[in-house]
């Protein structure tokens, strides 16, 4: 009986042992979930990759983390750690750790392990929180190892990289400063039930927008014709995130903050015309109720027009059984679409015991190579501003019409910036809060226009 | 001190004089280690470690000083306590040493290459267990026949099959990455060093756990069993310890500081952050639309109260919290009965000897195994407005039934601020009355037949059986379910967590709780400090709740049903 337990035990051990496999099956890992597309997309892009560390010293070990979207975007990113890796032999061991998925407390579990020393050396973090790591000392300057190198970031697009270099001591950016490169950047569009706006007898907005007609008045009227047809069909749908009311009060020539970034300004003229159109769109049953998710009902097919970033195309791809495209945002009394620039970056964690290891991996994770391989996948803008990596961007097709989020790029969009001056969540919170009340018809624009700047004060530094 | 006595020819154990000296040098050993750990811990500058991992190394290692301090005296000087103290510290070490150098060997992050490999190679894994299959039941046929050849020869095919497959499981797993990484990191210094120390304190509580050396010690069989109960108890007690017990008392620690949750920074402070979180000021106003101008600085409006005639102005140091505490003591009224009751009355109708009664049973408990996340999304989606199946349901009723008057556009059910509450309450109550209702028919197993007979025979009815017997019989299981229910509600956070977005709380903190309140606190606002202390008054709440319902249940209880 001995033998038989000893036999059986052996028999459980080595297959334990074989389960475990070999190194190379570990970064396969780190994508499981993955479709077929994932493991095509790693093999290409390690293949394609040929991005060395100079200064990778002997034996360094880095991780580094971003938020892909999906799973194809995980792989894309775990086929980039692996050619950077491939390319620098034994000097340096990259490991990519794919972070949650949209939505999830990303940020939260960042700085959970960045309190107990067990973060990436290296990792992605979305362009409102640059301040709020920077203030707490968790990331670093890369300014210095950027001078050394002679590093030259005119290529990217100029409003992250305010924010990027931005010496707080100053209240200005500053060319000795360099909290990060940004990974990519994303503009708003309208998603287009182009079946729906065709049943409703409305003008195309596509063509409106070619003839320079499309703005707030014909908007409004493709919206009202949709809505028109009756039942559950809606002219407009967006959620009730910031960036969406936010963009009526940029295309009215309004907005968030004073130009220095330092004081509040929801409740100038401008701010006010734009938050009045938005609850007027509202007000008039032409929207899916504001708060209420807007992407389910563009995705059944019963709502003619959707806010929402490039992010949302793969799902629009996976989800949409009509006719869909997109347009760029109307033009706004402020001359406009009112556009946001989104953006995230990669960064350097400030106890990282490689920064020069950290800052060169940083450089190959934004090279226009690697954002020509992202941006194939469709959901990501290069940010920067390469031809190539924009007509990699320009392949994927649906939607037919990439080029509105180029165009809104050209458009003097807003970018979407940390507040160097308060604390973001803090003036996001508050403002939220109201300006739901106004779009619901709980306050009074006029009682919102009066209070809003003195209700967000505490989010400003004294 | 029999058991001193000189060896006998051929006894090659330790002498025991030896053997307790050794583990006495042992112990010193480890009582430097564990100094040098505090020192370590107790560096600053650069080197300076996260305070909570500090206090942590530092709490840790005193008591690990003391308890070797104690060991190494006490085991040579035969004190009782010395041995069983020796062998506590010594199983530590062992069981510390062993995660560590499984840790060092990559035993932890290989588990999810484990299942890679598991997936690569499913077909062969599952003719290993055909194979392994076939010899169990060619077991349990010769347990039977045990002459029989058919079975031995079943046997026989069983372990060549499983052998079999076992090597095309390798070759297809291809194990020899894993081995070589292994072979690798064994020959590492620092991995040589945790096994032997590991190994080191296993042949030290081996010694210490023979019988002769607990003769010596004078040791009782009571403080015996004490022992082997306490290692059963101990992969149970080492995990309550170290993933609750500590964490627990770290955040009673950590509520009394300032603290930011970076790590970055932190001040003592004292019961500052509970009077932060439980301040309120009351006062009157001549005007129903006054302000902050009414209340003490520092304090924010939670809401106007119209009394007598009077205005009155309820403020609040930390509103958000306050809501959070009024939010769910509506959510508790609401949510519990709807999620006791419907089980109480389901649970005898499936008590029943009904065809067709298991089935229902297990529909009934798929909402309770359901993953929340999931269940919240479809719910999210059903409350939609447009195009959720609830206002669908609404407008087609309303195209029937005349009385129905639904809303034109759909009702926001989760955006608006006086039903995006009681929504959570229906998506909570649904998920746990069918546990509520195993629960509830668990309770009606123990109720003696006997009582529904003698009801019958006077002629009891339907109703009155249920509300004369099973009410009364079921007591205790009802109290155990409105207590384990009513914690569940107080600590909400996953439903209203994905339900409400973008802000979770929202609209406008209608559905903010003191889970997501302190949620925020800790990750949004860099409070950790200050979140623990709500965490805190949070525990303090749930505590008075369930103790106050232990007293009211005290008296009267009656047999019958979980206790």
């Amino acid at each position: 009986m001995h033998t038989r337990k000893w036999a059986t035990a052996l028999i459980a051990l080595s297959l334990v042992a074989a389960a475990c496999g070999d190194d190379e099956s570990s970064s396969e890992t780190t994508v499981a979930g993955g479709t077929e597309t994932t493991a095509a997309a790693v093999e290409t892009t390690a293949a394609a990759v040929d991005t060395t560390l100079a200064a990778g010293g002997d034996g360094v070990e880095l991780r580094w983390r971003t938020r892909p979207d999906n799973d194809a975007e995980a792989g894309v990113y775990a086929g980039i750690s692996d050619g950077i890796d491939a390319a620098n032999g034994d000097a340096v061991s990259l490991s990519y750790e794919p972070g949650t998925n949209e939505g999830s407390p990303y940020q939260d579990q960042l700085v959970t392990e960045i309190a107990n020393g067990t973060a990436p050396d290296v990792f992605w973090i979305p362009g409102t929180d640059i301040a709020r790591f920077q203030k707490e000392g968790l990331i670093l300057d890369l300014g210095p190892l950027a001078a050394a190198d002679g590093f030259d970031s005119s290529e990217f697009y100029p409003e992250p990289m305010y924010h990027l270099t931005y010496d707080p001591a100053a209240g200005a950016p500053s060319s000795d400063i360099l909290w990060g490169l940004p990974r990519d950047v994303s503009t708003f569009a309208l998603y287009l039930n182009n079946d729906l706006i065709a049943e409703a007898g409305a003008d195309d907005p596509r063509a409106l927008a070619a003839a320079g007609e499309w703005d707030w008045a014909a908007f409004q009227d493709v919206a009202t014709k949709v809505t028109a047809l009756g039942g559950a069909d809606k002219g407009f749908a967006m959620s009730s995130w910031w960036a969406n009311y936010g963009l009526f009060m940029n295309a009215a020539g309004g907005g968030f903050f004073t130009e220095d970034r330092t004081a509040c300004a929801l409740d100038t003229d401008e701010s006010i015309a734009g938050l009045t159109q938005a609850k007027a769109i509202f007000d008039a049953g032409l929207a899916v109720p504001f708060g209420e998710d807007g992407e389910a009902p563009w995705k059944a097919g019963t709502v003619g027009m959707f806010v929402n970033g490039r992010w949302a195309t793969p799902g629009a791809r996976a989800d949409a059984n009509f006719n869909w495209d997109v347009v760029e945002l109307p033009q706004g009394p402020g001359g406009s679409q009112g556009n946001w620039l989104f953006w995230g970056a990669y960064v350097v964690n400030a106890k990282t015991a490689h920064p020069q290891e950290a800052w060169e991996l940083v450089q190959a994770l934004t090279t226009a190579d690697t954002q020509a391989q992202i941006s194939e996948l469709g959901a990501n803008i290069p940010s920067r501003k390469s031809d190539a990596a924009i007509d990699a961007f320009l392949t994927f097709t649906p939607p037919e019409n990439n080029q509105a989020f180029i165009n809104a790029l050209a458009d003097s969009p807003t970018a979407e910036g940390p507040l160097w001056a308060g604390d973001w969540p803090t003036f996001d919170t508050a403002m939220n809060d109201a300006v739901t009340a106004v779009i619901n018809g709980e306050r009074t624009i006029e009682d919102y226009q009066a209070k809003i700047c003195s209700e967000t004060a505490a989010a400003f530094d004294s | 001190m029999s058991s001193l006595r000189r060896r006998a020819p051929g006894d090659h154990r330790l002498s025991l004089r030896t053997g307790l000296m050794l583990v006495s040098v042992w112990h010193a050993i480890g009582a430097a280690a564990a100094l040098v750990l505090v020192l370590l811990a107790s560096r600053t500058g650069e080197q300076e470690l996260p305070w909570k991992v500090s206090i942590f190394l530092r709490v840790f290692g005193l008591a690990a000083l003391i308890a070797h301090v104690y060991a190494s005296f006490g085991v040579v000087r035969g004190h009782r306590r010395a041995r069983s103290v020796s062998l506590v510290v010594n199983y530590l070490v062992m069981v510390i040493m062993s995660v560590a150098a499984l840790h060092q060997l990559g035993a932890f992050t290989g588990i999810g290459t484990l299942g890679e490999g598991f997936n690569k190679a499913f077909v062969p894994f599952l003719v290993v267990l055909v194979g392994l299959l076939w010899v169990l039941v060619a077991g349990q046929l010769l347990t039977q026949r045990p002459t029989a050849r058919g079975p031995l020869a079943l046997r026989r095919a069983g372990w060549i099959l499983a052998a079999a497959a076992g090597v095309w499981f390798v070759i297809v797993a291809d194990p020899s990455g894993m081995l070589s990484a292994v072979g690798d990191q064994i020959t590492e210094p620092i991995t040589l060093g945790t096994i032997a120390v590991a190994a080191a304190a296993a042949l030290a509580m081996k010694f210490i756990w023979a019988r002769r050396v607990a003769r010596h010690f004078g040791t009782t069989s009571g403080e015996e069993q004490t022992l082997s109960g306490l290692a059963f108890l101990s992969p149970n007690l080492l995990g309550f310890a170290t993933f609750f017990a500590f964490p627990l008392l770290l955040s009673l620690w950590v509520s009394f500081y300032d603290s930011k949750t970076t790590g970055t920074g932190r001040s003592f402070v004292g019961l500052g952050n509970y009077v932060e979180a439980l301040s309120i000021d009351f006062s009157s106003s001549s005007s129903g639309n006054a302000g902050v101008e009414v209340l003490k600085p520092g304090y924010q409006v939670l809401m106007h109260l119209d009394w007598f005639g009077s205005h009155w102005v309820l403020g609040a140091r930390d509103v958000i919290f306050w809501t959070s505490l009024r939010n769910i003591m509506i959510f508790l009224l609401l949510a519990v009965p709807l999620a006791v009751l419907p089980a109480l009355i389901l649970s005898s109708i499936l008590a029943s000897h009904l065809p067709g009664m298991k089935v229902f049973r297990a529909i009934y408990f798929v909402p309770s195994v359901a993953g929340v996340i999931g269940v919240a999304i479809i719910w999210g989606q059903m409350f939609q407005s447009t195009v959720g199946w609830i206002n669908y349901l609404i407008r087609r009723a309303g195209e029937i039934l005349p009385f129905v008057d639904p809303p034109a556009n759909g009702h926001p059910w989760l955006s608006d601020n006086s039903t995006a509450l009681l929504a959570m309450v229906v998506v909570f109550a649904w998920m746990s009355f069918g546990f509520n209702t195993v629960l509830y028919l668990a309770g009606h197993q123990s109720i003696p037949k006997d009582l529904y007979e003698a009801a019958e025979i006077d002629g009891a009815n339907t109703w009155q059986i249920f509300k004369r017997i099973t009410v009364p019989q079921l007591r205790n299981t009802t109290f155990y379910v409105l207590i384990t229910t009513s914690i569940l509600a107080l600590q909400l956070f996953d439903i209203v967590w994905i339900l409400s977005t973008p802000q979770p709380g929202g609209p406008d903190n209608a559905t903010m709780t003191p889970v997501i309140a302190l949620y925020n606190e800790a990750f949004k606002d860099n409070r950790q400090g200050y979140a623990s202390a709500l965490a805190w008054v949070l525990f303090l709440i749930i505590f008075a709740f369930t103790f106050a319902q232990f007293r009211r249940d005290k008296d009267g209880a009656t047999s019958g049903g979980l206790s």
